[in-house]
């Protein structure tokens, strides 16, 4: 684009005003939006102050013009018809949009996957809270604030501070937790609402309720 | 041959730039005690071209940055301090007193300047007591190549002899530098035509509000140029 630009001005004569970028950029706000502005057909001001800038000259980029342009340039440039180069072009734009976007903040695990917590044993005798490894704290609120732990049909209100990444268990615990059990905790709704299950040791299955657990 | 919209652009830019630009750093170089008028270069080109290269020279980042932008490395409409009076103070912006000092004594100068808290004797790997010392040296050369430059073979040349000859001066700031001696401030006796300065050009546009400014037309336009 600017390589266009810059032979049509050395072309002109001037080749320096390729700096009025600078200047517009920095000094001429209100300029630079009306430009920007009306290269897709939007000027704001186009009776304002700016007008005698943003005069027919670029008119060739307003709508009805830019039918014309694209029917000339797909047919003498890229020998196709307009409706296929109009495509190439929404594809493009599409493309720089998405390349501009801000990387999509991926959570560190996926909603689906559970994490599991495997509490010690002074951990259980203290009713300690369970830390959360931190690469599963995706799973989890990113803010402080109340989760449920459902566990074998019965729903617990838990604070959830991220700053700590911990979770109580709580009652829980009294249901008869050993050390090497292990306690999986599952999304059922993600950042709210959460299942426990705990899997005692040496199976692979979580405990059922007339196991001592409920 | 270049496509209509570019034309178009291209015609509008020569306006602004005409029309807009060049007025408004005219009026405050004309407001300015330090602005760089046609009496005070007709006066004393030497001396005046000597100051231009060593401000261009400190016109760059983290400067800049420090002082909120180019006016007091200019000395351009503001009323607090600026680098032309600190440079001045410590007897460092006049080409006669320069070709005096030696290199380490310009080097102690400057390293007791503070500007914007910030002292002037280096920056990354540039040593300001060499910019000065070769701009100093340079100066009369400089202004013969300016004054029989008439193509654009010659404007080449000069803005190669800038960049390469004097510490402190990369293609960017000799690229400014060509564009204010031959272009915009048109008082060295120098006679070549705007269209001749091309080769030195481009460089400018890696400056951070030149780029910005073509990339957002770049993504309003898409590619129908």
């Amino acid at each position: 684009m600017v390589d266009k630009v810059f032979e049509a001005l050395k072309s002109l004569g001037d080749p320096f005003a390729i700096d009025a970028f600078y200047y517009i950029d920095r000094d001429e706000p209100k300029l630079k939006k009306c430009l920007l502005g009306i290269t897709t057909g939007g000027a704001d001001d186009k009776e304002g102050e700016m007008s005698e800038y943003i005069d027919a000259k670029l008119e060739v980029a307003l709508p009805a013009d830019k039918m014309q342009l694209l029917k000339k340039v797909a047919k003498e440039e890229f020998d196709v018809d307009e409706y296929t180069l109009a495509k190439i072009w929404i594809i493009e734009q599409l493309t720089l949009k998405i390349r501009d976007l801000p990387a999509p903040a991926f959570p560190s695990a996926l909603p689906s996957e559970g994490v599991d917590l495997k509490p010690t044993e002074k951990t259980i005798e203290n009713r300690w809270q369970l830390a959360i490894p931190k690469d599963k704290r995706g799973l989890f609120p990113e803010t402080d604030k109340k989760i449920t732990l459902a566990y074998d049909g019965v729903e617990y209100k838990r604070s959830y501070n991220p700053k700590y990444g911990e979770i109580s268990l709580a009652k829980i615990y009294e249901s008869g937790i050993s050390s090497g059990d292990i306690v999986r905790v599952t999304p059922l709704q993600p950042g709210q609402k959460y299942r426990v299950e705990v899997i005692k040791q040496g199976s692979n299955k979580p405990a059922q309720k007339n196991q001592g657990l409920t | 041959m270049p496509k209509p919209i570019a034309r178009k652009l291209a015609e509008k830019l020569v306006k602004i730039y005409t029309e807009r630009k060049l007025p408004h750093y005219a009026k405050l170089n004309a407001g300015s005690p330090e602005g760089f008028t046609k009496a005070r270069i007709e006066r004393a080109p030497d001396n005046s071209l000597f100051q231009i290269v060593i401000l261009a020279t400190y016109d760059r980042m983290p400067f800049t940055r420090w002082a909120g932008g180019f006016e007091p490395i200019w000395g351009l409409a503001i009323s607090e301090e600026s680098l032309p009076s600190m440079l001045r103070a410590a007897g460092l912006f006049e080409l006669d007193s320069v070709l005096k000092l030696t290199e380490e004594a310009i080097d102690l100068r400057l390293a007791r300047c503070s500007f914007y808290k910030h002292h002037l004797a280096s920056c990354d790997k540039t040593r300001y007591s060499k910019t000065f010392i070769k701009a100093a040296n340079s100066v009369s050369s400089l202004l013969s190549d300016m004054r029989l430059a008439k193509t654009a073979t010659d404007v080449k040349a000069l803005h190669m002899k800038l960049y390469k000859e004097i510490p402190g001066i990369g293609q960017t700031i000799a690229s400014k530098l060509v564009m204010y001696i031959l272009r915009e401030l048109p008082y060295f006796g120098s006679s070549v035509h705007p269209r001749e300065l091309h080769p030195a050009v481009k460089p400018i546009l890696k400056e951070y509000h030149a780029s910005n400014f073509a990339r957002e037309l770049k993504n309003v336009m898409g590619t129908a140029w």
